[in-house]
């Protein structure tokens, strides 16, 4: 929805834009998967909205779900989904960026801890 | 139906701009439980053992292990992720506060209409200080001063609801008047007999602090200074909104119009790390000035001491510094703020300096005050280092 105004402002914060990986694909690319699993969040979001305004027997329209805020238990409900996606998507970075040495030991950790959290 | 989030003033959320607002928090989330663990002991156990073999004895700060560190892939996605949730964050605010200017504006004008409780003076001549113009600070663009239209309150109503949602409710929620009520603490319980008639906060931005401080001190005549007019704006709205009387003015608190003597009370909240140690020595000369015999100068900012934190702390704030846009980070938390203080003319013995645990409202007689950095290294969450003052 850009505007006269929206197009004026400055969209790129001045300051630092030090390049971090040796190509520049690399931080583009990992960028672009936050920002597409951000879409898939928001998305995944509405279908909640959707489902519970079914169950509720509440009509559902575009203004329905545009307007549904989530109750605190919810949105507690939507935040386990979320960071379980968060999981999934950026497990790779640890399994294929980390030392040897700590992904053993991270591995073992985390077996614990799903084995203590009873799984999910 | 949606319920109305905050005072009559804040940007609004539709479900989906809510949505993204809390997949980034959960990101942030995801990246401090997750990924920051493993930074730290790729730092620790990995990059400066290899530190200190090169060197022959262990790295001494994080300058000695930062070239190696940042040579790691790990390392450059910790980076990357930690920079792309700034932009990300300021990115999905903006696009929701342009959706919704024209309501703004017309919330900040029924705010303000009639009879006012405060006030707002602004000075169309006013230079904004380059230490402000010269960086989009933590990377918000437009920082806390550009206008886009007439009567512009944007760059206010991106940082309240910033500073609503992304704390996670760890400065007040909707309020963000953890900081302020802290130092209403911090004044009762040092100086439990000051007569708080007439208070400045300095860097008042949106007035969080400033509301919450007139809240605590009701009957004073409250102050607040700012040099971005979008803020001042919109802080005067907000203030309003929340049935608060406080006068602002476009002002830079390196000097101030108010003549010698007027306050009893001077406060700033993590405002110095934003400006310069020049501009940090002007302020506390000008504190100086502005305080009436008895009255006392409150500095708040962040906790992290940099000699005393651990070596992957000083990775982790350096970060501020290098990359988040705010380049006096890291000489604020390496400057002696009591010299700052004695530079400025205040006696040594009326300087006080340490870190008070944040509380959620204003309490006497608390205990929670330290002199000393946490001993483990660690980056202090949870409290807040202050530098207060008497004027003799």
């Amino acid at each position: 929805m850009a505007t006269p105004e929206t197009q004026q402002k400055p969209r790129r914060a001045r300051g630092d834009q030090t390049q971090f990986f040796d190509n520049p694909m690399e931080e583009t690319l990992l960028s672009m998967v936050m920002a597409l699993l951000g879409e898939v969040s928001v998305l995944r979001d509405r279908l909640d909205a959707h489902e519970r305004l079914l169950t509720a027997g509440r009509p559902v329209d575009p203004a329905s779900v545009d307007g549904y805020m989530p109750s605190e238990a919810e949105e507690a409900a939507r935040q386990l989904v979320r960071q379980r996606m968060l999981r999934h998507v950026m497990r790779p970075i640890r399994d294929r960026l980390l030392p040897e040495e700590l992904k053993a030991l991270n591995r073992d950790y985390r077996a614990i801890f799903d084995e203590v959290q009873g799984g999910n | 139906m949606s319920d109305h989030y905050g005072h009559a003033v804040m940007p609004q959320a539709t479900h989906d701009e809510f949505a993204l607002e809390r997949y980034l928090v959960d990101m942030r989330i995801h990246l401090v439980r997750d990924f920051d663990p493993l930074d730290k002991r790729l730092t620790n156990e990995v990059i400066a053992p290899e530190r200190a073999r090169e060197l022959g004895r262990p790295p001494r700060d994080s300058s000695e292990v930062r070239g190696a560190l940042e040579a790691h892939p790990f390392h450059q996605a910790w980076l990357t992720l930690q920079r792309l949730y700034q932009d990300m964050i300021w990115d999905a605010i903006g696009e929701s506060v342009d959706r919704q200017q024209d309501a703004l504006a017309g919330a900040a004008a029924g705010a303000t209409k009639g009879k006012a409780m405060g006030s707002l003076r602004l000075d169309p001549k006013f230079q904004v200080p380059r230490y402000i113009t010269a960086f989009d600070h933590h990377r918000m663009s437009g920082s806390y001063h550009l206008e886009t239209r007439p009567d512009d309150v944007r760059a206010g109503a991106m940082y309240d609801r910033y500073s609503s949602t992304y704390h996670n409710d760890r400065n007040g929620g909707w309020r963000n008047d953890g900081r302020g009520h802290t130092i209403a603490t911090h004044v009762v319980s040092m100086y439990p007999d000051l007569e708080v008639n007439r208070i400045l906060d300095l860097g008042c931005a949106v007035g969080a602090t400033t509301v919450a401080l007139a809240e605590d001190f009701p009957g004073a005549e409250v102050h607040g200074i700012d040099v971005g007019a979008p803020m001042l704006r919109y802080a005067h709205a907000r203030a309003e909104a929340m049935g608060q009387a406080v006068h602002f003015s476009q002002q830079n608190a390196e000097k101030t119009d108010f003549p010698d003597g007027h306050f009893d009370l001077i406060t700033s909240a993590v405002v110095l790390h934003e400006t310069s140690l020049a501009a940090t020595r002007n302020i506390f000369r000008e504190c100086h000035r502005l305080l009436r015999p008895g009255g006392v100068m409150l500095h708040l900012e962040v906790p992290a001491r940099y000699e005393k934190l651990g070596l992957w702390e000083q990775v982790r704030a350096d970060f501020e510094s290098h990359y988040n846009n705010e380049p006096f980070m890291a000489g604020v938390s390496r400057a002696d703020f009591a010299k700052l203080s004695v530079d400025a003319g205040f006696r040594p013995a009326d300087v006080s300096v340490g870190f008070r645990d944040w509380t959620a409202r204003k309490t006497p007689g608390h205990q929670g005050f330290r002199r000393d950095a946490d001993p483990s290294g660690g980056l202090a969450l949870g409290s807040w280092f202050i530098c207060s003052a008497v004027r003799s």
